[in-house]
């Protein structure tokens, strides 16, 4: 259940976009996680136990008010129409929008400890033994943002791969579909991945495609960067060694927030090229 | 050398004599008779009382404060079953199933077993249960139960199975309660709740789905679908999570040996069983009395299996020497005559026999048969060399009487030597065994010679004479006297500092036998969690100073955990019945009573399941997400269950009908939950006089007053480490108690009445044969053997790495009485054959003690100690080997020091008389 908080938490933490500036007396957060399971009601506690903590931090002056959003298109409505002041965005829906919306890197998060994901494109046991094999298409609760996805997977744009990729809710039904042969493949990060092995489920598929390392989920600012920046950097970072947010961060399943990772900057997506990344 | 007044003891000894001449038949039949008697009467009228209790005087201070705290606080000796978890949660679910498996056999055995803890569940607590939860929980649960309370309030609209499943899955989805029915949604949040509270949710969730799909399947339902009551509790689970620990109550039967023999075959049964249903599981019994019973069994095991080889060994060497067997078994029909006059004695003046007294019988057969080897040789001597029957007879009477007589009453000295002491069991066992001794005088000096008449006159024994009668090869090594004793003493004296190396041992594990489960299982609790299963108490008037006793003895870092009612009077009562009235408050709307019955509707029930399994299959996502694999397995069987109950619907519609017992059945759990519920959360606070009485009766004594049980930390079993601990406890309680006092103060007596029982036997032995002789340099020389023979064990134990300890310390006593037996008859007889010596040395008979039949009545003697104890080298409890070992030590330098150390010192002696005589 923690776990599932967490997820909850960290999909949804993912966005922030528009401007990125501090409302006058708002230090207001988005938590963008596109094709995480759950709804806002569900994620609604853990936002509140994270606005709560930073609030005891910022005193009265300054409100916090988190919001979840696993769906794309709310989330990018929600940024241009009311942006927050920083947020946490799924890598993919960083390297998509993080010009458009001024993001900026101020910590990272380490999802079961780790402080970097790897994707795994993996298909029924039975199934073709290369990527450039395979036909159909392709599932994945990451795959929202497609372009990004398979720039991040295969460092091809899309349209250059021979199958489709769609993403989806329900990553579990999408692995099971696939090692029955019912859609092609599908896309795991390593969180994922570990279950499945840990599942009766691992013993019946093969791995396909394996990406070099991936930043985990970015927290951004939004905008030009104020005095409050750094000190909301240092509140996250710190709350690994804070007793008081040790419950807060064991409902996170987030081993606390490091450093931002210098490898963002490699992500950041070219629209109009034809390329997957700016060199 | 002054003599014994020869003359007066010759009176005496001729009535004796008079009487086995005159009235041998009469003699042998009254002994036989009176026997019969005693034994008949042992069989009705001696009690066997094996209570440990019993063995210390109650006038004891510690002893009555113990005796005090049984009386008012019952008898609360517990056997501990001690499951291994390996520290993992899996290793302790297992753990605690095994513990409710083993519960519910051992159930079965209300006349062996008085109670059974290894959890605390809600039903234990009463009605105070809720206010035992922190602050914070009582607030989490206050939000929970008014968050529920719309679902439930919902619920009982209709009082339906679909009803259910729907709320199940709205709570899984994490949605709201649907409106009610005036239209209004009934705003909620849903409470934080732990998150660790999932897995339970998901294995109560399946217990029911699986009796859903068993109830379509057509299976009855066994017992109610949920009890509050019957919640799962806490597990006694030590600090380190590495163990289980189950307490189980035996039922004590003082009247029989083995005390919890019955009780402890069962729990051993049971846990057996139980086993076979968990392979693999590390499971152990141990705790006090399981350790005394093993310690019984395996000294019984043992002595039987030493006695059995003393008997055959001394059997087959009583006949080489003795020749035939007519002599030893008249030699040992007089003992059995003498033992049987004991159990009458017994039974006239103790009137039962406690643990200690009753291995007197294998003590007499060590001590008491002495008596008749130096009387049948000394015939079988006398007879050999030509005398007839009467004649060898009176003549064994005579020259051995004086000799046995002092024998025994050195023994009998050792043996009252402990008469008064606080040592009740000791004392009796005194009374009984010196008693014992002297009907063994009595019978070996009477009967005996009355037999070896009849028998002689009659020519029941064999014609030729046995071989081995005297040793006068030895004779050769005394030739230069001086040169032996020189020799003896540079052997002393290398060997001396190995005296410096005996320590006394007070740790009582170490004398059980190894491998030994109950053994093995006290060790694995001191060496893993650092516990024991011994623990002191000390009681309290108030509740207040119950408190204050229980700061002062948490801050003593000897003390490992301290128990008493205050661990279940909870705290801050007050905030937690007011938020629990909130929550009652919010219950107040839901009606405890349902809408009239209707019957199952198939499509609802169907919806409903379909409904819960997309609510089950959402939050298999969700976890998947978050990686939980081991919550994934649990939702699996959950779905399992809704897929086999919908599945069976679709092809047998006509099953549903089925589901309307379940369903009743949760209307009635439900209805009786929530009043439970209700009563709980309205409860008054704990106090010491509402608890349940199972839970008081542990801590609170008939008179009122608390007991506070203090658990020691570490290796208790050290001796060092007890009395710190006992030290320790005495500063803030002087009136404590308790096993660990107890042990340590029993231990430091029984050491105490030992020490004072050697020296004095010594200064009574020393009397007695300055009584007897008048003379310091007859009783220095008599003892000598003795003092050199115990020199020479202090050393040979100190080389061997032989330590004392509270099981072979008995030895000590045992051994100076039979010391000083051989000295007595090596002077006796050297003062026989000493006159005669200087004018024929060279003869047979006069040419020296060896040539006599003393030095092999004496050897034979210590031989048929060190066979008799022998056995118990090979024991498998550690004091009984040791002992074993002591006793056949000591036995050995005895007769070394009586065959080689004294004869020369006599030779010297006697040379100094005869120049001065010359």
């Amino acid at each position: 259940m923690k776990k599932y908080w967490t997820c909850v938490l960290l999909l949804t933490l993912f966005f922030c976009l528009g401007n990125g500036y501090v409302e006058a007396g708002s230090l207001d957060f988005a938590v963008i996680q596109p094709g995480q399971p759950g709804t806002e009601a569900e994620a609604r506690p853990v936002m509140d136990a994270l606005a709560d903590y930073l609030q005891s931090k910022l005193g009265p002056e300054i409100t916090v008010k988190g919001h979840y959003f696993n769906r794309l298109e709310p989330a990018l409505a929600f940024l241009k129409t009311s942006p927050p002041a920083w947020g946490i965005v799924q890598l993919g829906v960083y390297a998509e929008h993080a010009g458009n919306f001024q993001m900026t890197p101020m910590a990272a998060t380490r999802p079961g400890g780790f402080t970097k994901d790897v994707w795994y494109l993996i298909a029924g046991r039975d199934a073709v033994s290369t990527w450039q094999d395979l036909k159909g298409n392709v599932s994945g609760n990451m795959l929202f943002e497609t372009k990004a996805a398979a720039c991040l997977l295969f460092g091809l744009p899309p349209d250059r791969l021979p199958f489709t990729l769609e993403g989806t809710f329900r990553p579990l039904r999408a692995t099971r579909s696939a090692v029955k042969g019912k859609i092609a493949g599908v896309v795991l990060d390593r969180v994922q991945y570990d279950t499945v092995k840990a599942m009766s489920l691992g013993g019946k598929i093969k791995v396909l495609q394996t990406s070099r390392e991936l930043s985990t989920s970015p927290v951004v600012w939004f905008g030009p960067q104020s005095g409050i920046t750094k000190k909301l950097a240092g509140w996250l970072l710190g709350m690994k060694k804070d007793p008081n947010a040790e419950k807060l961060l064991a409902l996170l399943q987030t081993d606390g927030f490091g450093p931002a990772d210098p490898d963002l900057a490699k992500f950041h997506l070219d629209e109009k090229a034809d390329a997957c990344f700016t060199p | 050398m002054k003599h014994p007044s020869k003359k007066r003891k010759y009176i005496k000894l001729n009535i004796l004599w008079r009487l086995v001449q005159h009235h041998a038949v009469a003699i042998i039949l009254t002994g036989l008779a009176v026997g019969l008697i005693s034994a008949l009467g042992a069989i009705y009228f001696l009690h066997l009382n094996s209570n440990q209790d019993s063995l210390v005087s109650p006038s004891v201070p510690f002893q009555k404060r113990y005796l005090e705290h049984l009386k008012n606080f019952g008898d609360q000796e517990y056997l501990f079953v001690v499951i291994q978890t390996g520290g993992t949660k899996e290793g302790k679910a297992r753990a605690a199933q095994f513990a409710e498996r083993l519960n519910g056999r051992l159930q079965k055995y209300p006349d062996l077993v008085q109670a059974v803890y290894y959890r605390i569940s809600p039903d234990d607590l009463g009605n105070g249960v809720l206010l035992f939860a922190s602050p914070e929980e009582a607030r989490t649960l206050t939000r929970t139960i008014s968050f529920i309370a719309l679902y439930l309030d919902q619920w009982f609209e209709d009082g339906s199975l679909t009803g259910l499943f729907n709320i199940m899955a709205d709570l899984l989805g994490g949605e709201g309660p649907t409106p009610n029915k005036g239209g209004v949604q009934k705003t909620s949040r849903v409470p934080d709740m732990d998150p660790a509270l999932l897995g339970k949710a998901l294995k109560f969730l399946k217990d029911f789905l699986v009796k859903v799909d068993e109830a379509v399947s057509g299976k009855k339902l066994d017992g109610s679908l949920f009890d509050l009551t019957k919640g799962q509790g806490d597990y006694f689970f030590t600090g380190s999570g590495r163990l289980l620990v189950m307490r189980i109550l035996p039922i004590k039967d003082f009247g029989v040996l083995d005390v919890i023999g019955k009780p402890l075959a069962a729990v051993r049964k049971a846990i057996e069983a139980t086993r076979a249903e968990f392979p693999g599981l590390q499971v152990g019994l141990t705790g006090r009395p399981a350790l005394q019973a093993d310690e019984m069994e395996t000294t019984d095991r043992d002595m039987t299996r030493a006695a059995v080889i003393a008997v055959l060994c001394i059997g087959v060497l009583f006949m080489i020497v003795l020749h035939g067997w007519l002599r030893p078994f008249l030699v040992l029909l007089s003992l059995a005559m003498a033992t049987a006059w004991t159990f009458g004695f017994a039974t006239v003046t103790v009137g039962e026999l406690n643990l200690l007294s009753v291995i007197f019988a294998l003590v007499l057969v060590g001590i008491g048969v002495d008596f008749g080897i130096h009387v049948v040789m000394r015939y079988v001597e006398a007879h050999g060399k030509g005398l007839g029957v009467e004649d060898a007879v009176k003549a064994s009477l005579f020259r051995t009487g004086p000799g046995v007589i002092l024998g025994a009453l050195t023994s009998v000295c050792a043996f009252y030597s402990v008469l008064g002491s606080d040592f009740i069991g000791l004392g009796q066992l005194g009374l009984i065994g010196g008693t014992g001794v002297i009907f063994c005088l009595v019978s070996m000096m009477v009967v005996l010679p009355a037999m070896l008449l009849l028998a002689g006159k009659k020519k029941l024994f064999p014609s030729s004479a046995p071989r081995i009668t005297a040793m006068p090869l030895l004779e050769r090594f005394f030739k230069y006297p001086k040169g032996v004793i020189g020799f003896l003493l540079v052997l002393t004296l290398l060997a001396l500092p190995g005296i410096f190396k005996v320590r006394f041992n007070y740790n009582l594990l170490e004398l059980q036998a190894r491998g030994l489960e109950s053994v093995e299982y006290e060790r694995l609790l001191v060496e893993t969690a650092d516990e024991s299963t011994w623990y002191a108490i000390i009681s309290a008037g108030t509740l207040g100073q119950v408190k204050t006793l229980t700061k002062k003895l948490m801050a003593i870092p000897a003390v490992g955990r301290v128990e008493s009612v205050l661990d279940f009077i909870p705290k801050r009562q007050e905030e937690k019945s007011a938020q629990y009235q909130e929550a009652a408050a919010a219950l107040e709307m839901v009606p405890d009573q349902l809408p009239p019955e209707t019957p199952v509707n198939p499509a609802k029930i169907k919806k409903g399941l379909l409904h819960l399994r997309t609510a089950l299959e959402d939050l298999e996502e969700k976890l998947f997400v978050a990686g939980a694999a081991q919550e994934i397995a649990l939702v699996g069987k959950n779905r399992d269950a809704v897929d086999s109950a919908i599945e069976q619907l679709r092809q047998y519609p006509e099953r549903i009908g089925r589901l309307q017992t379940l369903e009743k059945s949760l209307q009635h759990d439900m209805v009786t939950s929530l009043k439970q519920l209700k009563q709980w959360l309205t409860a008054k606070p704990v106090t010491p006089k509402n608890l349940p009485a199972g839970l008081r009766d542990l801590y609170v004594g008939k008179d009122g007053r608390f007991q506070i049980k203090v658990s020691p930390k570490g290796d208790i079993w050290d001796f060092d480490a007890l009395g710190q601990f006992v030290a320790d406890l005495r500063k803030v309680a002087p009136d404590v108690s308790g096993v660990p006092v107890g042990v340590y103060e029993s231990a430091r007596l029984m050491h105490r009445t030992f020490l004072q029982a050697a020296i004095l036997t010594v200064l009574l032995v020393c009397l007695i044969l300055w009584t007897y002789s008048r003379s310091m340099r007859y009783v220095l020389l008599a003892i000598l053997p003795l003092g050199i023979s115990m020199l020479w064990l202090l050393e040979l134990m100190g080389w061997l790495g032989l330590d004392f300890n509270l099981a072979n310390f008995f030895a000590i006593p045992i051994l100076i009485a039979i010391g000083v037996d051989g000295g007595v008859h090596f002077l006796a007889r050297w003062r026989e054959i000493e006159p005669l010596l200087a004018d024929r040395p060279a003869q047979s008979g006069v040419g020296g003690l060896f040539y006599t039949g003393t030095p092999t009545a004496v050897a034979l003697s210590f031989t048929t100690t060190m066979i008799g104890f022998g056995g118990l080298l090979f024991a498998h409890h550690r004091g009984m080997a040791s002992l074993g070992a002591i006793m056949v030590l000591g036995s050995l330098t005895g007769m070394v020091a009586c065959l080689f150390a004294l004869p020369p010192i006599l030779k010297l002696v006697g040379r100094f008389k005869g120049r001065h005589r010359d």
